[in-house]
Order: C-alpha cells, then structure tokens, then sequence
C-alpha cells in the first residue's frame, strides 16, 4: 500500500539523508523497476523497513521509540523533524555478537541437524584386503577429514606428512570419522571411519571392524614399528580411535595441538561462540552457562583417559599454543615439542611502495565471525568515507559490504604450491600495508600471519588471539592491541599509518613448510624417537 | 544457622521454580528448600515432589487463611502468588515445627536462579535481622532508564521482593505479623490507589522495623531494569561478575518478548547478558516437563469460562458479594458468575 502524495517539504527534508545508492543497491526490485528510489522510499517503502541508508534502521527506530510506531509516520522523518532535537535513540550497538547470540541453537540441535542417521559400514572383506597391504612399518594418522580431497593450510601440512612417510617407506593409515562434527562424539558406541593407505581413499567401515582387521593383521605379524599422530579428534569417538591404536599393537605416539578440543568441546575455546574463555576450571560458572560446558567435561574425561592409555607426546605448533595449553590441563604427556607448520625464510626484493595513496588494509581468508570479520566489516564502514584508508578482502570468496574491496585468491590445495603461496603473491600485488588478523580466540598457528608478514603487509592482532598475538608482537611485524575500541582509536587518530610500507620498507621472506610428524621419526628407518 | 529457603508459584512457573531450586542445590546443597504452591496439579499431570529438586510443598491451602476460596478468587495469580508470601514467613516465624527448626528464612521469586553461594546473606544476618534488595542501586544515567526504570520503581516498589530474607524471631517475626496482615487485607496491583502486590508495602520497611539492612551489592537481583548500571563481565578465571562483583543471583522477569526488548534497550551490547539468558532459556526447556502454558486450576469457574479481572475487583470490593457468594467459583444459576454476567452484559470476554 503506497501512500498517493508526498508533501514536497517532506522530500526536501528526506533528501538530507537519504542514500539512493544505496538503496537500490539493497533493493534491486526498485532498480529493475527504474523507479526513483527516494520517491519510492516515502511513498511506502519504509512501511516495508526498506532504510534509507546505511545510517538509519527503521525497524530499529521503531523499535527504540514506541511512540512513533504507534503514530504510523515515516520513521526517518521523524527523526529529522523532532527526533534527532529530542536525542532519540536511532539504534541500538547491540554488537555482532549478539547477532550469534539471538536465537542461537542449542548445541546438541545444532549436532543432530549435522548428524545422518543412515551411514553404514562396508562389508568387511573390503577392509581386510586393504590392510593385506600394509607393509611392517605402520604410521597411522587421526583427523578430522580426509585430508585427501580437503582444502586447508593444515590438510596441506597432512599432505606433505603423508608424502614424507610413504616416501620413507612407511605403511600409512589415515583415519577419519564419517561424519564431521565440531566435537568428540560419545554418543556413537561403533562410529564409522573413514580409511585412507597411502594416500587412496578404501571406504568406510565400524570402528570395531577396523580393530578386529588389523588386529588380524598384527597377530598375523607384529609390525615391526608402529606409530601413531592424532591431529585431531573432532568426530571421533575417543574410546574408539583408543581401540583401533592398541588393536595395531601401539603403545606410543603424537599428539597435536592444531585446536583446543582437548581443552574443552569448543575447539576454539570460545565461550557460547563469542568470547575467548580462557579455559577456567571446568565447574567455573561461565562453564555453568556455557553451551559446551557439559560437553566439556565427558570430552576432557575422554582425553585423559587417552592420555592415560598410551604415551602421548604433544606437538603444538607455536609456543604460545603450548603455553596455553601447560597451563589448562593436566595431562600426563610423555614429553612437549613446539613444532611450526612454517618458518619465514628472507628472499630478495623490496616491497612495493605506495607512499602518497590511502593506507590499504586487509583482511585474509574466510571471513568467518571467529577470524573476526564482523569487526573489520563494521570498522570498514565506520571508515568507508575516509580517504586515508582504502579496505580489502582477500580470499575464496566475498561477499563484501560496499565498503571493502575484494580480491579473489584461490588457496593452494597441492604441496607443489610449496614455493608459490598465491596468498603471499597477492598480498604482495595488492601492495597490502596492514593485515588484521583480528581473530577473537587463541589461534594455535597462522598461516595467514606468516603469509602476511611474507609479502610485506603487517599484521594487527588482539592480544587474546595466541600464536597471532605472539607473532605480531615481534619487532618489526605489526602491533598488538587489547580491544576492539582500540583497533578503532587506531584508525580514527590515524596512528595506524605508522605502519604502512612506506614508514616500515618491510624485508620479504620465503615461508618454509614443515612435514608435521615425519620430523620427528627416522624416515628410513622408522624408528620413533 | 539453619536456613529455609521458599518460593511462591503455580504449575505454569514449576519450570522456573525447577531452574531456581537446582541452582540452590548446587550452591547451598544445606538449605532447605520449600515450594509454595497456590494451584492444584494439572488433570493427568504427574507431580511427584519426590522427584522435584525441592524437600517440600506446602499448598497455600493449608496455611490456615481465613475463607480461602474467597480469599483466592479477589486475587489474580500474580496477587494470589505473592499474597501468600507473608502468611507463609508469619507461620514459620510463629511455628518451629512448621519452620524445621530453622533459624534464617529466604524467599526468591521462581524466576530468580542463584549464580553463586548467598553468603553475603546470611553474614548480614548475623547483626540483622531484615534484608532487601533494591531495584535499583545506582541512578539511571539517560532519561529513557528515569522513565522505564527509576518511575517505574516509583510506582511498583523501592525494593524489588523476588528476595527478602529475615532471621526467624525479634524484628524479623514482627516484620513478618505486619506483612502477613496487609497482605490478607491488601495484595493488589493497584497501582493508582499506591498498592503494588506484596512490594510497595516494603518501601516502608526501614522506617517501621529496626535491624534492616538494604543489600546494595550489584551481584544481587541483577534483572533488566538494573542492568544499565551493572555491566556484566565473564572473566578468563571464569567468574562472572555485574557491576565489579560476583554475580550472586539474576532475575529473570519478563522472559519472553517483552522482557528481551527491555534487555536489549539497558544490555546494548554487554553480550555477557545475552549468554546468561540463553542459559536461562536453555534450562527452562529441559524442565518443560508437566508445566501447561497458562495453567492455574483458579483461573476460570467451574464451567471453565475465564475469570474476567473485573469480577474478581467487583468481589472484593463489596462485602455484600462475598458475603452473598462465599463459592465464588461456581457457575450456573444463582452463581457470582451469573450475578456480574447480569449486572454487567458484555463485560465477560
């Protein structure tokens, strides 16, 4: 229902904060209809919450001044008439948190939709003739996936293990669940795995199948060595993966510390999925509001128990991962190594310069809520108008507010990328001065850090965001800030354009990767130290 | 010291009553735990108080007040469940037995869900022997806190009594034959005549009684109209905290739409206060079990019909109805019902 007639003073008043830009931009049926957006706007499109701009929410206004709605007049003329005079409140910071937090589904709900029902096993003979392959040196590797078909910094590191072990003459056994899941699983007393050899997907089977087999397997002939690396134990059924290990006759092996799931049932250690928690103790009363509060306890029994069965030596790929993790558990290990994914080798070169143009700042990677995304999005709109910055969004895929430019950059899912990392490439071709690496929970590693850093770029992190925090506090590397009004008092002083190119001529390096485990075992070999 | 600790409900609040009386468990698994209840269990509903998460029920039945159904039917739910609280704190003051020997009694609204021990409470009790908490602890800073919160506690009561604690003798027993009284006489949220249920009577608390202690703590009855000045903070030890001290117990009034756009309007984005909610919102799901939405066995006449607010005014404003019609809930000829039907056409919804 459109209202016939639009009282002039009424649009001349509205026209003072109207953004038709943007409105079509929201609105493409008005586009397409080639109306004029702001007639449009008062003749009836704020009835149907269409803003006005990006400034102005009218279901906010409405909803902070109850008066006006009961009144039924365009809420932004109002506002501009008496509103704005009175000091009305036009919206609410609520924060993007509270976005995650409204109607936010219970944790096991959110299980249960992820969860199929009808996933069988395969008959066992599959199996049987698949482990007939194995040779006497067994290495079997834990994850999440199969990090075959998967793309990710920490399925390529797998990638490069598993290349490191067949070439050393390693049988190697990769297993992963069936289905993915963000937690341990204790509901499932015969989970179906996942079985990779030596790099070839073989299907998928009951966990007790896959005991009973290469129990057969070992009595037949015991290994003569075995290991074992458990990257992670996201969808696993512990008791089960325990099972499996000590049906192949192991007693010892590694463990990583790629993510927290061994401190709690949020593998990100974020409280409710918005705050960094610290990983309290676990009858803490922010564990008592917690969604993986319970989940906590039985997943962190799970691991002890793991613990307890085999000697587990614990790989965290920074030191600030492994600091945080000394001080959160209790676990018995058998022994702790700090082992990088990448190290930062110098190359030649100079980076670009671009002393006169506005500062470019980035984000990189997927733009997900715990990398902190809603933060650069919000700061990037608080500061779209401002000519001293320009912003960027670097990665798969955008799907970018107007504010921030995007640059797509395919990841690397081949271990022949290794001296060709396309992010550092267009890190550097964008001419990236800052990165925000704003991620809100303990990062274990980051590759995206290391990336920036590769290419010039520095890189600003909270202080609560581990191995980043870490990293970017090194000389020369970026700034550490404790808060999100500081990242903004950063951009608003301009404080932050001390770390463009320009002011820093930043060295270049090369990243080096690591083969995991298989730097930690005689390849030849196959002892394990 | 021997600490009772009640709350006043029906069935369809027995699933925040099961929040509250678990978080008492968990903190002070030495209390005893009492459920007032002014209902009778919904037909086919199978309660057992064997295996509710409290030692006792009293039905407000039996707290021995004079012409009950009389009594009941002047009240609505809120006005009947907070009508009994007084007569309920009197009989324990009055009868040790009735009491189990305790020495300290506590009252929390349903809706109220204790975060950490009360110790503060009982400490205070030591020295005296009434204690409150205010709705407010701090001024409001911008005009809309004035009007929604300051005014409203204005009108509604310095004093919010989803708590109130009292040692059980001296000026605790007198405060409690005082509030027993005007609460028989007097429970109404009749806001233009100065009533509001059981709470605007407290405002005169201090100056009636001696040994009264106004709790100020802002880990105390933390709820929506006192949150804009407690900011709530979860630290990395795990402790949550409102206005710098530990949170104690929350008051979760209003869950529902209402009570998340006040939330909204005083929380902004102190995100801790969401997470808290949805605990509360988690919790009340998994107690769900036997509580009918709406129920209350006083709410409609015999037949069924709703009772309208207005006849339940009508009644107790006129001795001569209640002495008329001393089954006000019967329906059908020569009924109250039929009575105010008549007297006022169309009034009945």
């Amino acid at each position: 229902m459109h209202d016939s007639d639009v009282k002039d003073e009424d649009r001349a008043l509205a026209a003072t904060a109207f953004d038709a830009e943007f409105y079509l931009a929201r609105n493409p049926d008005v586009a397409e209809a080639g109306m004029d957006a702001l007639e449009h706007f008062l003749s009836g499109g704020w009835r149907e919450n269409r803003d006005p701009s990006r400034k102005f929410s009218i279901a906010s206004y409405l909803d902070l001044n109850e008066d006006v709605a009961r009144s039924g007049v365009n809420p932004l003329l109002h506002y501009l008439a008496f509103g704005r005079a009175e000091n009305r409140l036009v919206r609410l910071d609520l924060g993007f948190r509270y976005d995650v937090l409204r109607n936010a589904p219970t944790l096991e709900a959110r299980l249960e939709t992820g969860r199929p029902h009808d996933i069988a096993g395969e008959p066992m003979e599959g199996l049987a003739a698949a482990f007939a392959l194995l040779g006497q040196s067994l290495f079997i590797t834990v994850s999440h996936d199969a990090y075959v078909d998967s793309v990710g910094g920490v399925q390529l590191c797998l990638k490069r293990e598993a290349a490191a072990l067949v070439e050393g003459g390693w049988s190697h056994l990769h297993l992963y669940p069936a289905v993915p899941s963000p937690v341990s699983d204790f509901e499932t007393l015969d989970p179906v795995m996942g079985v990779v050899i030596d790099g070839q997907t073989c299907g998928l089977f009951e966990a007790s199948k896959i005991a009973t087999a290469i129990l057969a397997v070992q009595k037949a002939q015991p290994f003569k060595t075995l290991g074992f690396a458990i990257h992670s134990l996201l969808g696993h059924s512990i008791p089960s993966v325990s099972t499996v290990l000590a049906s192949a006759g192991a007693t010892a092996g590694f463990l990583w510390l790629h993510d927290q799931a061994s401190l709690c049932a949020s593998y990100t250690l974020l409280r409710n999925d918005v705050a960094f928690c610290g990983a309290p103790a676990i009858d803490s009363q922010a564990c008592s509001i917690c969604v993986y509060g319970l989940r906590r306890r039985v997943q962190v029994a799970d691991h002890m128990a793991f613990f307890e069965q085999f000697a587990v030596t614990v790989l965290a790929p920074s030191q600030a991962q492994l600091d945080l993790w000394l001080a959160s558990s209790a676990y018995p290990a058998a022994a702790v190594h700090v082992h990088p994914h990448a190290v930062m080798n110098p190359r030649s070169g100079t980076a670009v310069l671009a002393p006169d143009g506005p500062l470019r700042v980035a984000f990189l990677g997927f733009p997900a809520n715990h990398k902190g995304w809603p933060i650069f999005a919000a700061l990037a709109a608080q500061f779209a108008d401002d000519p001293r910055y320009h912003f960027l969004h670097l990665g798969k895929q955008g799907d970018e507010p107007p504010a921030i430019d995007f640059i797509a950059v395919d990841p690397p899912n081949d271990i022949g990328d290794q001296m060709t990392n396309a992010m550092v490439q267009a890190v550097e071709a964008a001419g990236v001065d800052v990165a925000l690496i704003l991620s809100i929970c303990p990062e274990t590693f980051c590759f995206t850090a290391h990336e920036a850093v590769a290419a010039g770029a520095a890189v600003v992190a909270f202080a609560d965001s581990g191995a980043v925090a870490r990293f970017a506090a090194q000389p020369g590397r970026g700034q550490v800030i404790s808060s999100e009004p500081e990242l903004t008092a950063l951009f608003a002083t301009g404080e932050i354009i001390a770390l463009s190119r320009a002011a820093r001529n930043p060295p270049l390096f090369d990243l080096h990767y690591s083969q995991m485990t298989a730097d930690f075992i005689d390849l030849t070999v196959g002892a394990i130290p | 010291m021997t600490v009772l600790c009640w709350s006043s409900f029906t069935f369809s609040y027995l699933d925040r009553a099961r929040v509250l009386f678990e978080s008492l468990r968990r903190h002070h698994p030495d209390w005893t735990l009492v459920a007032l209840i002014s209902d009778e269990p919904p037909p086919g509903a199978d309660f057992d108080p064997a295996n509710e998460p409290f030692d006792r029920v009293v039905w407000a039945t039996d707290l021995g007040i004079a012409d009950y159904e009389s009594f009941l039917f002047q009240h609505d739910v809120v006005e009947m469940c907070t009508a009994v609280k007084g007569p309920f704190l009197d009989r324990l003051s009055r009868d040790p037995d009735f009491a189990g020997g305790a020495e300290i009694a506590v009252y929390l609204d349903p809706d109220t869900a204790v975060f950490a021990p009360l110790d503060a409470v009982i400490a205070r009790l030591q020295n005296f022997d009434i204690v409150l908490t205010p709705h407010l602890a701090a001024p409001e800073l911008e005009e809309a806190g004035v009007l929604d919160n300051e005014m409203s506690a204005l009108r509604t009561g310095i004093y919010n009594l989803g708590f109130v604690a009292i040692r059980l003798g001296c000026e605790g027993a007198r405060f409690a034959a005082w509030w027993a009284q005007r609460l028989l006489d007097f429970c109404f949220d009749d806001i233009p005549q100065g009533l509001f249920t059981d709470q605007r009577w407290c405002d005169q608390v201090p100056v009636l009684f001696d040994r009264v202690s106004i709790l100020r703590d802002p880990g105390f009855n933390v709820a929506s109209w006192n949150i804009s000045r407690r900011p709530v903070a979860i630290g990395l030890d795990g402790t949550i905290t409102a206005g710098g001290s530990p949170l104690r117990f929350w008051h979760f009034t209003k869950l529902g739409v209402l009570g998340e756009a006040m939330t909204r309007r005083y929380a902004r984005d102190n995100f801790p206060v969401y997470e808290i909610w949805n605990w509360y919102r988690r919790e009340i799901e998994r107690h769900q079990e036997g509580v009918p939405s709406g129920w209350w066995a006083h709410g409609t006449y015999a037949d069924g019909r709703p009772i309208p607010k207005q006849h339940r005014r009508h009644y107790r404003d006129s001795a001569e109805l209640r002495q008329r019609f001393p089954r006000p809930f019967a329906s059908g000829a020569d009924s109250l019902s039929a009575y105010l039907d008549a007297l006022t056409p169309g009034a009945v919804a």
